[in-house]
Order: structure tokens, then sequence, then C-alpha cells
């Protein structure tokens, strides 16, 4: 089953938080709704499971209307940011939770609570009292929660964000293999990039109430569709070629030239970061355009105040932009 | 530069501290215990009066029975069906403010905590005049003990229940399906049933001892332990004062032992949860578990 919004609007006060959101979450899909602070991602993910009125526009489930249904009418998976697991329960008792208020039977009840749990790989840990696990044990406990009476739609309110960035790079596999199999539309906010590419198949960029672009999380970075979503996905840095077209390079889509090879670009270097596994070099070109960050490997020799000069990789990815006046140098500079 | 205290000057202020602290520490429970105690005495004596106490009976024990039987009675059933009424009344009502974090939510707490800075005497004046058909009966006593204990009932479940997060799993219910009474009953009863108890019994100690109020909305069928109280007092007969002092308090013991085990029992479980034993610690250990994650 789909979900469709259809010109989502929504106004707290004199502030327009969403304006006019059009998108489908497709089954069987994970889309992250990325942006940062403000953007309104956690409005619509809210307002999607009902726990936010809209101001404006209609929320479909699989073609039906259910905008104005309350949340408990809706038949939604949440998974809160803080898990939000019941303290009194054991991990078995919160999954049965939601098929309880159903009026589901003791023993369907126990089994089918069973079953999530050993799909989340937590049925060794079903007895249990939820504040007795961990943070990504408790994650999981929710996830089971979220799924065990078969939602149309599974929504998740920045699952990672509670946790540290080690656990997180681990969390972060396990939530897309969990995922990644699941037959209904996925939901997801966060506003870490890295966390909306591991786990997006689809990636939604909100900027100030509006989708500033929708895509894969290759088409947002390769191809951003503005500055803005550029800078937002990374560090990005423009150069003018003899077209006049400003490129957007990443620090990864330049190298550092061979002495007598050819470069594409001389920078005059401002600063250099070092960053454990690489240095990141700020610089710019003669005529002191706006600053270009490049990253070099960590035993490259590279000192502020000297020229350098780099070749654009060759797999790099560039993109023209706009027109700037020329910055970019022909080989054999 | 803070000047450093000469060494002796130091020893002679600890050695007095050492010496004051025990009297500082302990005056104000002795001050508090000892007319009790004098109490106590005085009713098993045979008799006090202006020379003093003298000699060991249980006839004034035995004189204020007959005196306070009827109003022991009814002040058990009174505090009874304070404490029961008062503690349904408020934990929807705590649960109404907790799990509404605006101006609404606010006014509801603030409206509840108001027959504490009411005068009991005034709210007993109130009742008269807007419920005059009441007046006599026991109708009028419950709904004044209610209003007045309602706040002291509350104050623990908001406490547990902002220690809950309450919004956060009022909001995780709905998501799951639940309706209000579900919510109320499956996830917000069971986490401070304890609170409710506590202050439950709060409710049935304050509503057994209460005078203010009773004394204006007592009658001759309906007169609460306090109200015979104070009239043994005023009467002057010190003797069977104490006798009902003693009776009094061991009508109450039971509900002061069910709120010391309350008290005591939640204090521990709010410990275990916040400092978990070592063993737990160790199964949350990522390395030691390899099925689990952090």
């Amino acid at each position: 089953m789909d979900i469709t919004l259809r010109d989502i609007r929504k106004t707290f006060g004199h502030t327009d938080v969403l304006r006019g959101i059009n998108l489908t979450f497709r089954s069987g899909t994970v889309t992250v709704l990325l942006g940062p602070s403000g953007s309104g991602k956690t409005t619509l993910l809210n307002i999607v499971a009902g726990l936010v009125p809209a101001t404006g526009g209609h929320v479909l489930f699989g073609g039906q209307d259910v905008t104005a249904l309350p949340v408990e009418a809706r038949h939604i998976g949440y998974v809160f940011q803080s898990h939000a697991l019941f303290p009194h329960l054991t991990a078995a008792g919160n999954v049965e939770f939601p098929l309880r208020v159903r009026g589901v039977g003791r023993g369907e009840r126990r089994q089918r609570a069973r079953d999530a749990l050993a799909i989340v790989e937590m049925a060794h840990l079903a007895e249990r009292d939820v504040s007795t696990l961990s943070g990504g044990q408790r994650q999981r406990v929710a996830i089971a929660r979220a799924l065990v009476a078969n939602p149309d739609v599974l929504l998740l309110d920045e699952p990672l964000s509670a946790l540290d960035p080690q656990l997180r790079d681990r969390i972060r596999e396990e939530l897309r293999a969990l995922l990644e199999p699941l037959p209904v539309p996925v939901v997801l906010v966060t506003h870490d990039q890295h966390d909306a590419f591991v786990l997006a198949d689809q990636v939604v960029l909100l900027h100030g109430g509006e989708v500033a672009q929708l895509g894969t999380p290759q088409d947002l970075y390769l191809r951003p569709a503005n500055e803005t979503v550029a800078r937002f996905l990374g560090i990005a840095s423009y150069l003018a070629d003899d077209e006049g077209n400003r490129r957007l390079v990443r620090p990864e889509d330049l190298e550092l030239a061979a002495d007598d090879g050819p470069c594409d670009v001389v920078l005059r270097i401002e600063r250099v970061q070092f960053l454990g596994d690489r240095q990141r070099v700020t610089g710019s070109t003669p005529d002191g355009d706006a600053p270009i960050i490049v990253d070099v490997s960590k035993a490259a020799r590279v000192a502020a105040g000297e020229l350098a000069r780099f070749r654009i990789r060759r797999n790099g990815r560039t993109m023209p932009v706009a027109a700037q006046a020329s910055h970019l140098v022909g080989p054999g500079y | 530069m803070a000047r450093t205290p000469h060494p002796i000057r130091k020893g002679i202020v600890l050695s007095a501290w050492a010496l004051i602290e025990p009297i500082v520490v302990w005056s104000a429970p002795l001050l508090l215990v000892a007319p009790l105690v004098f109490l106590f005495v005085g009713a098993f004596t045979r008799s006090w009066d202006s020379r003093g106490l003298a000699g060991f009976s249980i006839s004034g024990i035995v004189e204020s029975f007959e005196i306070v039987r009827e109003s022991i009675v009814f002040s058990w059933a009174l505090a009874l069906a304070t404490a029961v009424i008062t503690t349904a009344i408020a934990v929807p009502l705590a649960y109404a403010c907790k799990s509404r974090d605006n101006r609404l939510g606010r006014l509801l707490t603030e409206m509840a905590v108001l027959p504490v800075v009411l005068p009991p005497l005034l709210l007993a004046m109130g009742l008269m005049l807007a419920y005059p058909v009441l007046q006599a009966g026991w109708i009028i006593l419950l709904i004044a003990h209610v209003a007045q204990t309602l706040p002291f009932a509350m104050w623990p479940i908001v406490a547990a229940l902002s220690v809950l997060d309450v919004a956060t799993l009022d909001t995780a219910g709905r998501t799951l399906g639940a309706s209000p009474l579900q919510r109320l009953m499956l996830v917000v009863l069971p986490n401070v049933w304890r609170s409710a108890a506590t202050g439950a019994a709060t409710s049935f100690v304050l509503s057994f001892s209460e005078t203010g109020s009773s004394l204006f909305l007592g009658s001759a069928h309906y007169r609460p332990i306090g109200v015979v109280l104070v009239d043994t007092f005023l009467n002057l007969d010190q003797r069977l004062a104490a006798g009902a002092t003693v009776l009094f308090t061991v009508c109450l013991l039971p509900a002061l032992l069910l709120l010391e085990l309350l008290l005591g029992f939640g204090g521990k479980r709010a410990t275990s949860r916040t400092r978990p034993e070592p063993a737990a610690l160790l199964t949350q250990s990522p390395i030691l578990e390899p099925g689990g994650s952090r």
C-alpha cells in the first residue's frame, strides 16, 4: 500500500512550516526525510502519522483519504527517537501491546510477539525488563512493537540520533538490514546525511518547508538541484570553467597533480587540517575566489602559503551550475 | 585571597559543633514526640489533675472508647470513601494535566492545588452556602474532605508522571492503536499505582485527622473523630482527651504503616532503576553479549 501526500501544508501561528508537499512513499521502499532543523521533516512525519493535523492537503493510504482519521485509527507503526517503550512491561509485553489493545487472544499475541522479536533477533531477551536493555536492543524491541500488528506504514523519527558515533555506525547497518525486506513503505526522519545515504532508497531533502530535491542518494550527492542541496549534503566548492559554467567540486574530486604532469587547477593553500586518515586543504584560486576544499592523503606534503597543483579525478563527478569567471586552467598550466 | 583558619580555632569549632549537632538534629523531633508521649502516659493514668499524674489504669482508655466509638467507625468510613474517591479523581486528572503540556494542563494543575491555599473554614462556609440542602449530612463532609485531600493525592502521581515522560508514552500508546481508556488503564496506571496508593494513604490520614471544615460541617449524627477530640479537650477532661488521642493514633497506625511501606518500597525501586546492579551492567556489554548491540 503506497502512501500519498497531496499538497500538504502546515502553519504554526504565522509561520509556514510546510508549503505544499506532494510525495509518494512506495511499499518496500525506505524513504528518508532529510533536512536541517526547522525544515519541517518531523512535522511532515507526524502529519503522516496523524499526530499533527495538516493545515491543508490530503494524506492517502493506498488511495483512501485518512487526513481526518486520528492516529489510533490509521494503523501505523511509529518508532520514537527515545523508543518510548513502556517501562512496566517486558520486551515481549511491549511487543504484545498493540495486539492486546486490538483484542487479539493471549496465545496468539504471545506467538506473534515472539515471531516479531525473532525477526529483530531479540527472541532470547523476550522476558527481559526493558530498562535492562541497551540502546540498540531497545530500538529493536521498538521496531518489533511497531511491526507486530502489520501496519500500513512504518515511521521512524531520528532513530539513530541518541546513539554515540561508534555505535551509530553499527546500528545503522543493522537497521538497514532490518528495514530492507519490509513490504510496507518505510519513512525515516534524520538530519544526518550519512544515515540518509546508508538507509535510504530515496531521499527527500526538505528545506524551508519545501521539497528541495527528491531522488536516490547518488542523485542528491552527485547531481544536486542547487547549491543549498549541494552544501547540505557535504562540503561543496565551486570552480568556473572556460565556458562560464560553475562546476561542483567535492573534496574527494581533486587530487594533487604530479610535479611534471598536467594539472587542472592551482590553489594557494590557506589552511591544512590533519584529520587522521587524510588531510583537508583549504585554498583559493589565484584570483582569490571562494575557498576550495580538497582532501589529500595523510602523507602528502602540503603547507599553508604554498601553491599546489591539482587534477580533477577521472571518476570525480562535477556539474555545471551557473555562469562564472573561469578558474579552471587547461592541462599543462 | 581567603584566609586559612588557625588549626586550633578550627579544632574548637569542630568540637563545639560535635556537641551542638545532636541537639540541633534531635530537638525538633523531640518537641513533636514529647506531647504525644505525655498524652500516652496520661491516657494510662488513674488521675490527672492540678497535682499531676498518679497511678496506672486503663479506665481512661475504656471510657474514651465509649465516647469516640461511633466517631471512629464514621471517620474510618469517611476517610476510606475520601481516599477512594480522591484517588479515582486524582489519577485521570493528573494524567490529563501531564499529557497536555500546554496552558490547559497547567491551569488544571493550578486549579487542583487551590484547596491547599484555601483555609478549611472558608471551604466549609462556602460549601454550606452553596449546598444548604446538604447541611448536617455526611455528603457535604465527604465533598469537603475530597476537595482538601485532592492536591495531596495528585502530587505524588504528577511527580511519577513527570519522571515517566507520560506525554511520550501516551503518544506511543496512540500510535499503537490504544484508546484513551486503554492508555489510562494499560500504560498510565501500571506505572503510577504506587504513587496513587501513596496519595490514597495520604488522603486517608488527612481525612481521618481533619478538624477544620468538620467542626463546621459535622452534626450530631455525623461527627468525625477530630471533632470529638476537640470537644474532649474543650471540656478540660485531660485524661479522657489523652485516651481519645491514643485511640485516634491506634486507628491511624495501619494507614501510616501502609504509607511508610509504600514510600520505602517506591524509594528502593527508584534507586534500583537509576542504578542497575553490576550484573545487569555486565550483561549490557556488547562485547559479552554477541547477539546484542548497544
